[in-house]
């Protein structure tokens, strides 16, 4: 007996932390909603019953007071801290005339019947705004002591606005989105870096999205017979009622979010995505390689995906669900397991692009245009990078949950990074913007365009709405991020890069990270303290430039004058000097003196390979840590320089100039004739189509 | 109409050197905007290692980095460089239609070639520009009209909730743009064939004289140009084909054939365009023939549909000398 019981002790401390490093299969589900909600589309309005249940996560506290997130209150009138921001349009969608939104509460109790209303009251936690309604706080009769739950039930009416910014109708469409009470997270001492405990309920920004705990859902959603839905999570049953409606339940565990959809337009269309035909053995052997898994680790499982199409979109059909099994394949293979088992791609209706691009649990929106079904403009990628990016969110959102409202790049940025791996890995590196008539533009070419010299006054970690101006959101969530995951990956390599992000990913799922995870993650896998690199590109504003001063190579002269030498003083006149080195050239034995002023213009250091090419010999690198302004590297050799290059392999992705990177001591005229034959044929055809009118 | 073209075509054909020296003229004005363009990528991108992707294929980054390290905006300049290229060719091309009317209707002339050019182009410069203000200032006030006319009948079709109708009532703006366009140019090309014929000094009157010519053979003006404007596109086609499916142009070879297949097209695109006036010039002849002369003429004239426009006497000798 003794024997079996040691060997299964054995067994379990060897089991424990191969375990311990797996994907979690649950949340740490803290509320469980159970809402009933009917669409009235004469009134575009929602009328809703909530059961929320939420456990205290904290060991410590006893909690007194709850605060909930009432996101419709954004479109109330325009003195909310959204309408003030974003001046009522968002990413080039304007708010329709008087097309007001608002949530209303019409009860609150507590499960023993204890109303909560009159303790009701708006809080403005981020910017003071009384007249923000956004967020809201109620005062329990008791307090949920730590580890305790309370449960209230609350009754709700949500008017919808006309959609703009993610949510609302148009027309016949409803993107049903941030619509019921929600409440915040309540985060215990400890967790994201607190050093107590506290709510963390932001207001609805015009930059920002959400941020809200792990928990099971169940939506029963009662809307017109005619109208096809689409949902969070899966489809559990459906009844039809007497009154020319229809209810449908919808379940999902693990998630923190719930969004649906009604047309009466919309073509469903159905596929799976099947884990055994649509990845190759060599696709799984691969990744399982790459990560130092097993090929059993990086097993995906199937998904049905349900796409919600608008009639002329038709033809797009195929290229979302390409899409979405591109997006299932590649993130699943590299961070782990999709482990929901279903996925809804939504197309929003022509004039509802406002609720297009958007990411709920389980449940996506697209980005589409009629004219994306026909040759030239479907090779426009535009359907695909938005259902792949939007996907990937499932990863970095819902599966990660970070704070958007306070570190937004860990959603935004790291998924900016990951659609443009899966976008690769499917359509090749420069293509995976578009291949229009000849053109080709990748997400590689988008990024580095982006980099703007001048975007040096805000930071990556900042508070999504405190960016100046407030555009520059975007690329500080999202397209620096990106370039800065980009730079890490070429210090790190492909192999240790994707073993980290696999690991961030698995030691976060279902939690909720910061910034300073991630950075501790770096610094235990690699070894070593990378807090000099987030500091400055994370942490700082300045930019990264590295440039050439000065490059030259020319033959050394012999030296002349007086020589003390051991036989006596010598002297070398300039005439005998002249003549030795004629000598020395005809002979073909001169050498070369090289110089090469390497410089730092921008305010960011980090180290960097310089690459040397003589004339005839391979390519020599040399290290410089980039710390001073300049550096200066002198050689001798017989050999011209031919060129040199600063960072060849071109890994530092936030340098905002990489054509200064380089010089050429024997100019290539190649690239300029081309484009200039280009430049001249453009000008000639103005000339032709114009100049003979 | 066939014959028409036909003739369009085997007059451009007969007249290689006329297409060469447009071909050329052209080819001179273009260089004004390439060679600072040239002189400033060679600087940026003749010492950068970067610089060797653009052979590869045109590289946003490389642009990017070109125009931002030059503190211009790229889609600025591309404007300012465009609009400027414009105002010049709408300035040249009264000259250069001047000589292509001349060299089309002087082929008995002795003189060079050349000096037929010249002399068309600066006789007929002054008159042809202001044809080109008439035309231009007609075109202005009536695409106005016709957009505010044509936006409100295309609203129903752009409000509609059936979104392929939004780009239906764009395309069908386009398409009545360009047919409204084409009918103005048109008149000006018949115009400037009358003015070049009659000797007219007033402009106003030739170009509603044309425009009614053109209106009134609606279907013949138009016949005439759009299997001309059909040949010039599908040209245009078969050039993005290549350019989409070649090679890239990233050794001398490839770049020197790109180049000379781009010649080759605007060469093309220079025969197509002395094709077309030919054409109209045929029909406009054919159309209001040359009044019978006197019984001392030297010549018996043209009576229509008797002869083909290349036994037609030249223009220069119905109109009054531009040698004078």
């Amino acid at each position: 007996m003794r024997r079996p019981a040691t060997l299964l002790l054995l067994a379990l401390l060897v089991a424990v932390p191969v375990l311990a490093q797996g994907l979690p299969e649950k949340s740490d589900q803290v509320v469980q909603y159970q809402i009933r909600v009917s669409l009235d589309p004469a009134k575009r309005q929602l009328t809703g019953k909530q059961t929320l249940t939420w456990r205290n996560p904290s060991t410590v506290d006893s909690v007194s007071e709850l605060q909930f997130h009432l996101y419709l209150n954004a479109f109330k009138n325009t003195k909310s801290t959204f309408m003030k921001e974003s001046g009522g349009q968002l990413r080039g969608d304007e708010m329709g005339k008087d097309s007001w939104g608002w949530i209303d509460i019409a009860t609150i109790k507590t499960a023993a019947g204890a109303d909560l209303k009159p303790t009701l009251a708006f809080i403005q936690p981020d910017d003071g705004n009384k007249d923000d309604q956004t967020v809201a706080k109620v005062v329990l009769p008791e307090p949920v002591p730590p580890g305790g739950s309370v449960t209230l039930d609350i009754a709700f009416m949500s008017k919808l606005p006309q959609v703009f910014a993610r949510t609302g109708y148009r027309d016949d469409f409803y993107l049903v989105g941030q619509w019921f009470p929600k409440i915040g997270v309540y985060e215990p001492a400890g967790m994201r870096g607190r050093e107590t405990g506290g709510w963390n309920c932001h207001q609805f920004h015009a930059s920002s999205e959400f941020y809200a705990d792990y928990g099971a859902y169940t939506v029963e959603i009662t809307a017109p017979s005619n109208y096809i839905i689409g949902a969070t999570g899966e489809r559990k049953h459906e009844h039809t009622n007497n009154n020319g409606t229809t209810t449908y339940t919808y379940e999902q565990a693990d998630i923190h979010d719930f969004a649906w959809t009604a047309d009466p337009d919309y073509v469903v269309v159905k596929a799976t995505f099947s884990a055994t035909q649509d990845v190759t053995p060599a696709e799984y052997e691969r990744t399982a390689a790459l990560l130092g898994r097993s090929v059993d680790e990086v097993k995906l499982s199937d998904v049905e995906i349900t796409v919600l199409l608008q009639p002329a979109h038709r033809p797009q059909a195929q290229r979302h669900i390409d899409a979405a099994k591109a997006g299932l394949k590649w993130f699943g293979l590299w961070y782990g397991r999709y482990p929901y088992k279903t996925l809804t791609v939504v197309d929003p209706a022509p004039g509802a692009s406002g609720a297009g691009g958007m990411e709920y649990p389980t449940f996506i929106t697209a980005g589409s245009a009629w004219m994306f079904n026909y040759w030239p403009f479907d090779k426009i990628r535009a359907v695909e990078e938005v259902t792949v990016h939007e996907f990937g969110h499932q990863f970095w959102y819902a599966l990660v949950g970070s704070n958007e409202f306070e570190e937004a790049w860990l959603d935004e940025g790291f998924n900016t990074w990951s659609t443009g791996k899966a976008m690769v890995a499917t359509f090749g590196p420069e293509k995976t913007i578009m291949e229009f008539l000849g053109i080709t533009m990748g997400d590689q070419d988008m990024l580095r365009a982006s980099n703007d010299p001048g975007a040096r006054y805000n930071r990556i970690l900042a508070n999504s709405w405190e960016y100046t101006p407030t555009n520059s959101y975007s690329f500080y969530s999202y397209m620096k991020p990106a370039l800065v995951l980009n730079t890490l990956e070429g210090y790190l390599g492909e192999q240790a890069m994707a073993r980290l992000m696999r690991t961030y990913h698995e030691r976060w799922r279902f939690k909720h990270p910061r910034s300073e995870d991630f950075f501790a993650l770096v610094n235990e896998m690699t070894g070593q303290d990378y807090g000099w690199y987030f500091d400055q590109v994370v942490r700082g504003t300045d930019t990264v430039d590295y440039d050439i001063g000065s490059a030259t190579t020319r033959p050394t002269r012999r030296a002349r004058g007086l020589f003390d030498e051991p036989g006596g003083r010598k002297t070398v006149s300039s005439e005998d000097a002249v003549k030795q080195d004629l000598e020395t050239e005809r002979a073909k034995k001169q050498v070369y003196e090289s110089v090469v002023v390497v410089r730092r213009s921008g305010g960011v250091r980090l180290p960097v390979e310089v690459a040397f090419k003589f004339e005839g010999k391979p390519v020599e690198r040399q290290s410089w840590d980039g710390r001073d302004t300049t550096k200066t590297f002198r050689f001798e050799r017989p050999e011209k320089l031919d060129w040199v290059d600063i960072d060849p392999d071109r890994k530092i992705a936030l340098d905002v100039n990489w054509l200064n990177n380089g010089r050429r001591l024997t100019t290539d005229s190649r690239p300029t004739a081309s484009w200039t034959a280009r430049w001249l044929f453009l000008v000639q055809n103005i000339f032709t189509t114009l100049g003979v009118l | 109409m066939f014959a028409i073209i036909k003739d369009g075509l085997r007059t451009a054909g007969r007249h290689p050197k006329l297409v060469l020296l447009i071909w050329a003229w052209y080819g001179l004005l273009a260089l004004i905007p390439t060679l600072p363009a040239w002189a400033w990528w060679n600087a940026a991108l003749g010492s950068s290692p970067e610089a060797a992707s653009v052979l590869k294929r045109f590289s946003f980054g490389v642009f990017a980095d070109l125009t931002r390290s030059a503190g211009v905006s790229g889609m600025g300049l591309l404007m300012s460089v465009t609009v400027a290229v414009a105002i010049v060719a709408l300035v040249s091309s009264a000259f250069v239609f001047g000589g292509i009317l001349e060299v089309l209707g002087s082929d008995d002339d002795r003189r060079s070639f050349m000096h037929r050019f010249y002399r068309g182009g600066g006789h007929f410069f002054w008159r042809f520009f202001r044809l080109a203000i008439v035309a231009g200032v007609c075109l202005f006030l009536v695409a106005g009209v016709v957009s505010v006319g044509i936006g409100a009948a295309t609203k129903p079709l752009a409000d509609s909730e059936w979104e392929p109708a939004g780009y239906l009532a764009g395309f069908a703006r386009m398409i009545v743009a360009v047919l409204v366009g084409a009918l103005f140019l048109l008149a000006l090309d018949y115009a400037r064939i009358r003015v070049a014929r009659d000797g007219s000094r007033s402009m106003f009157k030739a170009y509603f004289r044309s425009l009614g010519f053109v209106l009134r053979h609606l279907l013949t003006a138009y016949g005439i140009a759009i299997p001309i404007v059909a040949m010039l596109a599908a040209l245009m086609v078969c050039y993005l084909v290549y350019e989409t499916n070649a090679p890239a142009a990233s050794t001398w070879g490839a770049i020197a054939t790109l180049f000379l297949i781009q010649q080759a097209v605007v060469l093309g695109r220079v025969f197509l365009r002395v094709a077309l006036v030919g054409a109209e010039r045929h029909y406009d002849l054919t159309m209001r023939p040359i009044p019978v002369p006197a019984p001392t003429a030297a010549f018996v004239p043209a009576v229509e549909g008797s002869t083909s426009a290349a036994e037609q006497p030249p223009l220069s000798t119905d109109s009054p000398s531009p040698q004078g």
